[in-house]
């Protein structure tokens, strides 16, 4: 992914989660830790607590961006079709014997 | 020829993971310093969001025409959902409906309350457009079992009307809606017995006293039989200076389509009204005399107790 569009999607989530649209900012989310680690995310996390005050009781974006992308990274490597040597994965067929 | 160390690897890998943590360390951080000074990053956050919280504003409530096109076309959406909600939910319970017609038709016939089989069924010759007052004339008489009285059905429990004439080849029945038919009916979801009388046209209307709560849709039924609906009420008239409210009402389905009826097998005009009052007033009026005479034995025990005294 682009630097530009890397931008681009961490404005859009920011300001939807601003604007009170968490589940298209999810899904938003999860395309982003497709292709990324998402470190950034925990941030905005913490920005939007702040935004909302909910570090007066719990930072319920912080720790579910850092969930999240704890979560994302830790699974995606299971997910991804290509090996550590940016090569295609794929099964051999196993001659009849 | 050595085209990689595998101690530059190494060491790039575990700077690599160096730096993650380092980075989730940090994050974390950030959050304890959150919990512990909430104000300090609610303040970084106004700061840094002013920007996304202007535009979103200005989003919700701006009159400029792209908001106002994206907050119609969010309500339209939003509206749509609430009418395919209601479809789902009005197909459910027509289910519901059906079910438990199904139960209860199978209930009737297990207490052999069920007439529907012994009905006849009758083709409609004519119908109001062409024969005065309201009519309809059916192709089954005297021969074939038709007494006056009888109720017509419309399906399994419409009542159309009542047949007033018949002959040995063909019958007439008087609709509901006939100007000059009246008759009691009762209102379901009111729950009111009210008199129900024709209008003409297809339209029948129950008076109900100003008070009493009667909404379009409610079902309006025939208390005397008991599978027979006259129709629901399609219009409330209800003017707060008259002392009664009309509920206009009219049958399931309009009478120029109808091809045929059912005639149920016995009159319900058993009694004759007159008799009926003549009888109820003589009860009363029996009832009347009992508590006359309890009242003058009370009073002759009372003047013999007063006598008694005097002495």
């Amino acid at each position: 992914m682009k630097i530009y569009w890397q931008l681009i999607f961490l404005l859009l989530i920011t300001w939807l989660l601003v604007a009170g649209l968490p589940l298209v900012a999810l899904a938003l989310v999860l395309f982003y830790l497709f292709y990324l680690r998402g470190y950034e995310l925990i941030l905005i996390g913490i920005l939007i607590d702040g935004y909302y005050h909910y570090f007066y009781e719990w930072p319920v974006f912080s720790l579910a961006m850092l969930s999240i992308v704890i979560l994302a990274n830790l699974i995606k490597p299971h997910l991804l079709m290509y090996n550590g040597h940016n090569e295609m994965v794929k099964k051999e067929k196993i001659p009849n014997p | 020829m050595k085209t990689y160390s595998s101690i530059t690897k190494g060491n790039s890998r575990r700077s690599f993971l160096k730096a993650k943590f380092l980075w989730l360390f940090l994050l974390i951080a950030v959050i304890i310093l959150g919990l512990i000074f909430p104000w300090l990053i609610s303040r970084v956050s106004a700061f840094v969001l002013y920007p996304f919280h202007i535009t979103s504003t200005w989003v919700k409530s701006s009159d400029g025409i792209i908001p106002l096109y994206l907050r119609s076309r969010a309500n339209l959406v939003k509206e749509l959902e609430t009418i395919r909600k209601e479809q789902a939910t009005k197909t459910g319970t027509q289910t519901s409906i059906q079910r438990l017609l199904e139960e209860n038709m199978q209930l009737r016939s297990l207490t052999k309350s069920d007439q529907i089989s012994e009905r006849l069924t009758a083709r409609v010759l004519d119908r109001p457009n062409s024969l005065p007052n309201d009519l309809i004339q059916i192709d089954q008489g005297s021969d074939h079992g038709v007494v006056v009285g009888a109720p017509v059905y419309n399906g399994i429990d419409g009542v159309v009307g009542l047949v007033i004439y018949t002959t040995n080849k063909y019958s007439f029945v008087d609709l509901f809606t006939s100007p000059g038919f009246l008759s009691t009916a009762y209102v379901m979801g009111a729950n009111v017995f009210a008199p129900l009388e024709g209008v003409g046209g297809g339209i029948a209307r129950v008076k109900l006293p100003q008070g009493v709560s009667i909404q379009v849709g409610q079902l309006v039924i025939l208390p005397g039989i008991s599978t027979a609906i006259y129709g629901e009420i399609v219009s409330v008239q209800n003017e707060p200076t008259q002392p009664e409210q009309y509920g206009y009402l009219a049958p399931s389905q309009a009478i120029n389509s109808l091809f045929y009826v059912t005639v149920g097998p016995e009159t319900i005009l058993n009694q004759d009204v007159t008799t009926f009052e003549a009888e109820m007033r003589e009860r009363v009026r029996q009832a009347t005399n009992t508590s006359f005479n309890n009242n003058a034995t009370t009073s002759a025990a009372l003047n013999t107790e007063v006598e008694s005294e005097v002495e």
